[in-house]
């Protein structure tokens, strides 16, 4: 079994434009299907607005989805209960893109890592204090410094403070929504290579949303492209990167900088009626789809 | 700057709660050879303090002559009080001066302060807090309840706020004890001032439900009570902060307002409110301008709740929108 099956998942957003004229409907995410194994890095890759982002909190109900599916453990979580979703959510947590916005700026770092263990009623007061203690270590964090407030820390410390206050319950599935994308690169190489430890340390699964398409040629086992809310290609890291065939993922592709000033770079432009975007994902080599 | 807030208000409150043992007169009794005498200057010699006993000149053009040649002691702790000047040996001791009654107004003043803070601060506790509720849960719900909620908060707002009070404090019958009264004052006010602070709140609470922390909050499991408490209604301290130092000064006001077209506390019991009914005079300002002591009063009250919460290191202070 999967850890996680997601199946023909829509979220459209509908905009009212006043009395008269009739609501416009965002399709975000658009039938999107895909699994992830356990231990697995999977990489969501797309430009912004096509939906990696809308299509994480769909998985864990931040936003709730238009219609379709989401296995966790071979439980669809979208007909849980309030109560049902609450004990789900220890199992799934999400790591922020904005280090910013994503910690509560009037709380103490300590209390935010805590609150999760706070929320579900885990342990005395004085065992999660313990327990934020060695999240913090965990994190490469000094444990004393959790009475501070979250601007007191620099970018890459307050990502890995929300890293901390994901993994507080131990949850089988990280969704890092854009996790190091607000980071400067030497930061982000950290971040990254913590992630990548606590994954072995702690057996940890990840949905890696991104659009750095060479962090995730480097990190992710598994990569699907989206564009406007389809997945378009879909298929293991090296093949798909070694044969790209929907003409997004070559543009995409095209797009990542070359290092060597003197190599010609060969740009290709994306032309939207080349390909036909209501086309059905097709097994193209072993473990390798695209919507071609 | 806080910690003078605090001791201002703690001086304040002090004064208040002490003002049977602070006053130098009972607040109720009349003098009748001293209307509008004007207050009466301590003075240091020999034996300790002293004042010079007052004398009525002329009673038609209110003139007072100090007998310079007497000494009145200051007598302290005598009869439960502080300090006081018997009045067979030429008191009494008028701090600020006497009003039209000839009553004391320091004595007035402290024993106001008890009824008029005591209103003021529970109406806008009230109104801070049923405010923050309405506009809280319109600002995190959105959609249907926030269109409710927020056209029912513009519907009181718009309501002429004086007329309001009166129409609602005119169904009650006219004469009722004071500490009925006292009760359908905080109630009135409280139910008039909360919509703006509803109004503020929903905007801040709206704007803040979109960042981050809010969703990994939800994400932790936390409900939207936890979510709204704990992590949203504080984002909205500064401005509720602010709100109170505008609400405080105005119920003090609105309270004296309803006293002097007779639906507020009666003249016999003193508040900041009545006494600045008395004081709502031109000419008097001039030739009695003691009189002006409750203003000052709720200038040094309003000061100190500034102080203290606005410099309570939070985010910089959003003024009213």
């Amino acid at each position: 079994m999967s850890l996680l099956d997601v199946r023909h998942l829509v979220k459209h957003f509908v905009r009212r434009q006043g009395l008269w004229r009739p609501p416009s409907v965002v399709k975000a995410v658009d039938d999107v299907s895909f699994t992830i194994e356990e231990g697995e890095m999977f990489g969501l890759v797309g430009e912004s607005g096509s939906g990696k982002s809308t299509t994480g909190r769909c998985i864990l109900r931040l936003i709730e989805p238009s219609s379709g599916e989401v296995l966790f453990r071979g439980d669809d979580v979208l007909r849980y209960s309030r109560s049902q979703m609450r004990e789900a959510r220890r199992h799934m947590q999400i790591v922020f893109q904005d280090p910013y916005s994503s910690l509560d700026p009037r709380m103490r770092v300590g209390d935010i890592v805590e609150e999760p263990l706070v929320i579900h009623r885990l342990g005395t007061k004085a065992e999660r204090r313990t327990r934020v203690a060695e999240l913090f270590s965990l994190v490469g964090l000094e444990p004393d410094h959790l009475r501070r407030y979250p601007h007191e820390f620099s970018g890459g410390q307050r990502q890995r403070i929300g890293i901390a206050r994901a993994l507080a319950l131990n949850p089988a599935l990280i969704i890092a929504d854009e996790a190091v994308s607000a980071l400067d690169v030497s930061i982000q190489a950290q971040v990254v290579t913590l992630m990548m430890d606590l994954k072995e340390r702690l057996k940890l699964t990840y949905l890696f949303i991104a659009h750095d398409l060479r962090l995730v040629e480097h990190i992710c086992t598994r990569v699907a492209v989206m564009y406007l809310g389809r997945i378009v290609e879909l298929g293991d890291t090296r093949a798909l990167f070694a044969n790209p065939t929907h003409p997004y993922t070559r543009a995409l592709l095209s797009a990542i900088p070359v290092l060597d000033p003197d190599t010609p770079r060969q740009r290709i432009e994306l032309d939207p009626s080349s390909f036909d975007r209501e086309a059905p994902l097709r097994q193209l080599g072993a473990g390798h789809w695209a919507a071609v | 700057m806080r910690r003078a807030g605090l001791a201002l208000f703690a001086l304040v409150v002090a004064v208040a709660v002490g003002a049977p043992w602070l006053a130098p007169n009972d607040p109720e009794r009349a003098f009748s050879n001293l209307l509008y005498a004007p207050p009466t200057p301590v003075h240091a010699g020999a034996g300790g303090l002293y004042i010079h006993p007052q004398r009525l000149v002329s009673r038609l053009e209110r003139r007072f002559e100090q007998d310079t040649a007497r000494r009145a002691p200051l007598q302290w702790l005598t009869n439960g009080r502080l300090v006081s000047v018997d009045e067979s040996q030429g008191g009494p001791l008028l701090v600020l001066g006497a009003d039209v009654f000839g009553r004391d107004t320091f004595s007035r003043l402290i024993f106001g302060a008890r009824t008029s803070l005591a209103l003021a601060v529970l109406a806008t506790a009230g109104a801070l807090i049923l405010g923050a509720l309405v506009g809280g849960v319109a600002g995190y719900a959105g959609g249907r309840v926030d269109e409710l909620l927020s056209r029912f908060s513009e519907f009181v707002l718009v309501l002429p706020a004086i007329y309001v009070a009166l129409a609602l404090r005119a169904v009650m019958p006219l004469v009722l004890p004071a500490e009925t009264v006292f009760v359908a004052l905080t109630v009135i006010f409280a139910l008039l001032g909360w919509p703006i602070v509803a109004r503020g709140v929903r905007a801040i609470v709206a704007s803040e439900r979109d960042r981050d922390y809010a969703a990994a909050a939800l994400a932790a499991g936390a409900g939207p009570v936890r979510t709204l408490v704990l992590h949203l209604l504080p984002a909205a301290w500064s401005y509720l902060t602010v709100q109170a130092t505008l609400l405080l000064p105005a119920f003090i006001l609105a309270e004296a307002t309803l006293s002097y077209v007779g639906l507020g506390f009666p003249d016999t019991v003193p508040t900041w409110g009545t006494m600045l009914q008395d004081a709502a005079n031109v000419s008097l300002v001039a030739e009695a301008p003691w009189m002006l002591a409750p203003a000052a009063a709720i200038f040094i009250f309003v000061l100190a709740v500034n102080l203290t919460v606005q410099s309570t290191g939070r985010a910089p202070v959003q003024l009213e929108p």
